[in-house]
């Protein structure tokens, strides 16, 4: 069957090319990616590593994937060449339990990349923000080297450890950002491994420290997947419909609430 | 054991991240035809984010399903099955809150002048499109605004191609009939179609 010709190239009249032209012109406003990146928890993947590969395929996940092994290779031969003093350091880190230190394998996957600037200034600051140090620290740290020369800039302008200003500034907001969305990855990480309770300890910490944060609701989701995979229903129960009731329109409503 | 375990860890966070990558892939490349779609087949302005951040959702757990090549279809079929679900949903708070259909068609718009403006001119489009049958204005939207190809379409609506062109073809002329009386006369007067 031959394809047909779209009316926009052929056939149309001067009314009906204006409307078909607005419709095709017409876009979404920024505030709908920013807050779709932020449900998905996209936050931390660069576009550009997501959009330099060429036509969707896993294969081009496949050699992401294949580029991070290589990585991880020479990781672990640098990490044998250093000796035992080094080794312990490593298995120092690796033993610990608490579930705000930086995920396993972070420090050399390169799509984690420094969220980009505009999306990060973008997003409404948190009411009540506390520099989360002794969390994002470590993270900083290894991300530091690889960050892009503006990134790099913002960063001269972060506080660091010393106490926080009064006023916000776009960097501590990209910053409560990226801590808030570190936070939820680790409660991920702990339901995905099995550990509900470390999942809510973590979630609790995103609360006390983010009661207003951009991700409330998807901490609400994650807190309901916890306390489900904990079998306490009665408070899964008493969160879902305080769940229902501040997020009345949610998109997450139907999936939490089938369990999905 | 520490090797292995470390090694277990960045194993699996590497596929983490493959998936976060490809899922930021789709994304950017289809959120702004599913907006569109959603937009086009009815979904109300005020739940058009939600139900965008809905489709991907749905993308991002049925990511291992979706097979390479295939996704910007994919996404095209979720949004489509979700404004499905939008206006079953609104039609059925409509019949329960007044008993009756509703009065869908708008009254005289802008005259064509007003058509200079382009927000407008979408504004009017999805007005227009708003008149025509769910069968019609998915294949009109998603062939002459998405721009799909018709066996491209025929996947994502789940209907043979033959019928593409046909629901296609009637599309057309009531869109053509809608536009030449848009503003002259009041569409509820037609009867629909």
């Amino acid at each position: 069957m031959s394809e047909p010709t779209r009316l926009l190239e052929q056939g149309a009249t001067p009314v009906e090319r204006a409307l078909l032209d607005a419709a095709v012109a017409e876009r979404p406003g920024p505030r709908l990616r920013r807050r779709a990146i932020a449900a998905l928890g996209l936050l931390y993947v660069a576009p550009r590593a997501a959009s330099a590969a060429t036509p969707m395929s896993t294969g081009v996940a496949a050699g992401a994937s294949g580029k991070l092994m290589l990585a991880q290779v020479a990781k672990w031969c640098l990490v044998l060449g250093l000796g035992g003093g080094v080794v312990a350091g490593w298995q120092s880190l690796s033993g610990s339990d608490d579930p705000a230190a930086p995920l396993p394998g972070q420090g050399t996957t390169e799509v984690l990349a420094t969220a980009p600037q505009d999306e990060m200034s973008n997003v409404a600051p948190a009411q009540r923000e506390q520099p989360a140090e002794d969390d994002t620290d470590s993270k900083d740290d290894t991300a530091r080297s690889r960050r892009s020369p503006a990134a790099k800039s913002t960063q001269a302008h972060t506080p660091g450890r010393s106490p926080a200003p009064a006023a916000p500034s776009a960097p501590d907001t990209s910053r409560s950002v990226r801590d808030q969305v570190a936070l939820l990855d680790h409660a991920r990480l702990w339901l995905s491994r099995g550990a509900p309770q470390r999942a809510l300890a973590t979630l609790s910490k995103y609360r006390a420290r983010y009661p207003q944060g951009v991700l409330r609701e998807e901490a609400s989701v994650l807190r309901i997947e916890a306390l489900r995979a904990l079998g306490d229903r009665e408070q899964e129960q008493a969160e879902l419909r305080r769940f229902s009731r501040r997020f009345p329109r949610s998109a997450h409503t139907e999936r939490v609430k089938s369990g999905r | 054991m520490l090797f292995g375990r470390r090694w277990r860890d960045s194993g699996r966070n590497d596929a983490v991240a493959a998936r976060k990558i490809r899922l930021r892939r789709i994304f950017e490349d289809s959120h702004e035809q599913a907006w569109r779609v959603l937009k086009r087949l009815g979904v109300p302005a005020e739940r058009l984010d939600d139900a965008v951040q809905q489709v991907f959702l749905i993308t991002a757990e049925r990511l291992d399903d979706i097979v390479p090549g295939r996704e910007r279809a994919f996404v095209y079929g979720v949004a489509l099955h979700h404004a499905r679900n939008v206006r079953r949903r609104a039609w059925r708070e409509v019949l329960g809150s007044e008993g009756s259909e509703p009065d869908q068609y708008a009254t005289a718009g802008p005259s064509p002048e007003a058509l200079l403006d382009q927000k407008q001119c979408a504004a009017i489009c999805t007005e227009v499109l708003e008149t025509m049958d769910a069968p019609l204005r998915e294949v009109f939207v998603l062939f002459e605004i998405e721009g799909l190809k018709m066996h491209e379409i025929a996947d994502v609506v789940g209907i043979p191609a033959g019928t593409v062109a046909s629901r296609l073809r009637r599309a057309r002329s009531v869109f053509r009939a809608r536009v030449t009386n848009w503003g002259s006369l009041p569409l509820a007067a037609e009867g629909g179609l």
